[in-house]
């Protein structure tokens, strides 16, 4: 009868210290894990996209070149970006097979996350540097002398 | 009593094991949701590696397409012919196949079909020659050797136009960089201009349209007002690096905007290919006489007295086009009456060619409706001048190669043609108006000098 009214102390049991602590550490693996992931695809995002802008200014910098824009002008017309710098090497006269042709080395150096590595040959790595890794792609551009021109 | 089917934690076995289904449910969706977001990411930088990739690409292409047409410029239009070749730009950042060729870009008479408006005149169509070149841009990243398969093809197209006949009516370039266009002149059309960024031009006219040549344009000294002359024109274009002139500077001793066009004496691409393209043997080519000052000859209105007298009756039906060798003195007599212009208007164009360091000065009388053209030349720097009179309105094309030339009319005169000048141009007294040539342009089509320019063309 009694035991009908109230149930039995084994039945009323509730979870234990060492489950509540299972429970716990699992959990908080699996906080601490999903915190991680999260730092590192936001971390990941902001490489890509910089490393998407900085070849975006590439492809830019090298069309106006080619356009006819010297590599001064080129550089004031390009938009300012506080992770990529656009540099152009000297000028030089190229014959090619009897043709000549304007030849300038663009490069864009990107400073893809404020972390420390490198990226070099294609593949992240190194690691505690003091300065932040960059990811740096180079290009010859060539134009024709015969290339339209601005009336200035 | 044990409660047979609860577990010990109260509830009924069921029922948790419907918990720890739902809890393994909600793991595995979080789970793959996970995966997808690291899938994802992946995909990103995937593609921001191909896209570095592509740029190099494109930048390979747009070396291709400039490789293209530099290979144009100096290569496919200043010969007649020319083998298949593939051009490589070294450590692979470009690749061209041309194909052999066997026209001339200089002499054809096919018409574009697709024009981009990039050169000196967007109106009309003009002539075209085109070559396909293949443009190579994927190379293997293991490699680097090229992939040959599927390159792009891009339609180098020669293309050239009389400017002089189609809507530029003063084009004005540089036989010695000091050229001087000024005077009264008003240019009821495009006024052309080459100043390079070494040349000292001087340009003082007005006119309703200013465009540039050259690679590197200086505003210097060029002062040209629109045609009330109340304000400065600004050019309307991109000028583009034009074209024979570019290339006498660079393979004879003649300046940057020579324009060696009435006679091939100094212009090897063309003399060297034989390729006849010069105003004088077009004019041969379509009938002309050729005079010497010490011929004496009287047939068809054109008169020469042994002694370098000679004069030209433009109203003769029969006047054939005439090349005339230094003579002392000339005079070309136009119509003085409507009939008289009506009986001459669309007769075939007559071309007169005149080369002389001893002529000082040709009288235009009357006015004149007959299609003409009047080349000039010489190798000194003495002035030319050309006399018109009051209300004078000839229609004439002229083009000066070396010639400096003063215009003189006792009044106010009329032209209708285009003026294609390398040399001084003033307008000595009077008032000058030129305009379009507007009834039949296209009889001037085949005589005129072309100038020339080269754009890259996608075939879709």
């Amino acid at each position: 009868m009694n035991s009908s009214l109230h149930p039995s102390r084994r039945s009323r049991a509730g979870y234990s210290l060492a489950d509540t602590m299972i429970a716990a550490t699992i959990i908080g693996i699996a906080v601490s894990a999903a915190c991680s992931l999260t730092l590192g695809m936001n971390t990941q995002d902001e490489i890509a996209w910089r490393a998407s802008r900085g070849t975006a200014l590439l492809e830019n910098a090298t069309a106006l070149y080619a356009l006819g824009l010297e590599p001064a002008t080129v550089l004031n017309l390009l938009p300012a970006d506080p992770n990529a710098e656009v540099s152009f090497g000297e000028e030089a006269a190229e014959t090619i097979e009897g043709l000549q042709l304007q030849a300038v080395d663009v490069s864009v150096t990107t400073t893809t996350a404020d972390d420390t590595g490198s990226w070099t040959a294609r593949s992240w790595t190194g690691g505690g540097d003091s300065t932040p890794p960059t990811r740096t792609t180079n290009a010859r551009v060539y134009r024709s002398p015969f290339q339209l021109v601005p009336f200035p | 009593m044990r409660n047979i089917g609860n577990s010990r934690k109260g509830l009924p076995k069921r029922r948790q094991g419907s918990i720890s289904v739902v809890a393994l449910i909600i793991c595995a969706v979080g789970t793959m949701g996970l995966l997808g977001i690291v899938s994802i990411m992946q995909a990103r930088v995937v593609q921001v590696d191909a896209m570095e990739e592509e740029c190099l690409r494109h930048i390979r292409e747009s070396n291709g397409r400039q490789l293209a047409k530099d290979f144009a410029f100096r290569r496919i239009w200043t010969s007649a012919s020319g083998d298949a070749e593939t051009v490589e730009i070294p450590a692979g950042w470009g690749r061209i196949t041309v194909p052999a060729w066997n026209r001339t870009a200089f002499t054809t008479t096919m018409r574009a079909t697709v024009y981009n408006q990039s050169g000196p005149d967007p109106s009309g169509l003009p002539y075209q020659m085109s070559v396909d070149v293949s443009v190579f841009s994927r190379v293997d990243p293991e490699t680097g050797d090229w992939i040959t398969v599927a390159p792009r093809t891009v339609s180098t197209r020669i293309q050239s136009r009389p400017l002089a006949n189609a809507g530029v009516l003063l084009d004005a370039r540089s036989q010695n960089a000091v050229a001087t266009v000024s005077g009264n002149l008003n240019v009821h059309g495009k006024a052309m201009i080459w100043q390079g960024a070494g040349s000292d031009n001087s340009f003082s006219f007005n006119a309703a349209q200013l465009y540039g040549y050259s690679g590197s344009v200086a505003k210097s000294n060029v002062e040209v007002q629109d045609l009330s002359g109340a304000g400065a024109l600004a050019p309307r274009n991109l000028p583009g690096l034009t074209l024979p002139n570019w290339f006498a500077a660079a393979g004879s001793t003649l300046a940057p905007g020579a324009y060696p066009v009435i006679f091939n004496d100094d212009w090897a691409p063309f003399y060297s290919n034989a390729i006849a393209p010069s105003i004088e043997e077009r004019a041969i080519a379509i009938g002309a006489i050729s005079l010497a000052a010490n011929t004496s000859y009287n047939r068809f209105g054109a008169v020469c007295n042994g002694a370098g007298v000679v004069t030209v009756d433009l109203n003769s039906l029969n006047l054939p086009s005439l090349v005339l060798d230094s003579p002392l003195s000339l005079t070309i007599t136009g119509q003085t009456s409507a009939a008289a212009r009506l009986a001459v208007e669309n007769l075939a164009p007559v071309v007169i060619v005149i080369r002389s360091a001893t002529l000082p000065a040709i009288n235009f009388t009357g006015g004149n409706a007959r299609p003409l053209i009047v080349a000039l030349t010489s190798n000194d720097s003495a002035s030319l001048t050309l006399s018109f009179g009051d209300g004078a309105d000839y229609r004439l094309h002229l083009l000066a190669d070396r010639q400096p030339l003063v215009l003189n009319s006792a009044g106010t005169s009329t032209l209708r043609g285009g003026i294609a000048t390398d040399d001084d141009l003033t307008v000595g007294a009077g008032t000058f108006h030129l305009r379009a040539e507007t009834a039949h342009p296209e009889w001037f089509d085949q005589l005129l000098w072309r100038s020339f320019w080269v754009e890259t063309y996608q075939q879709l």
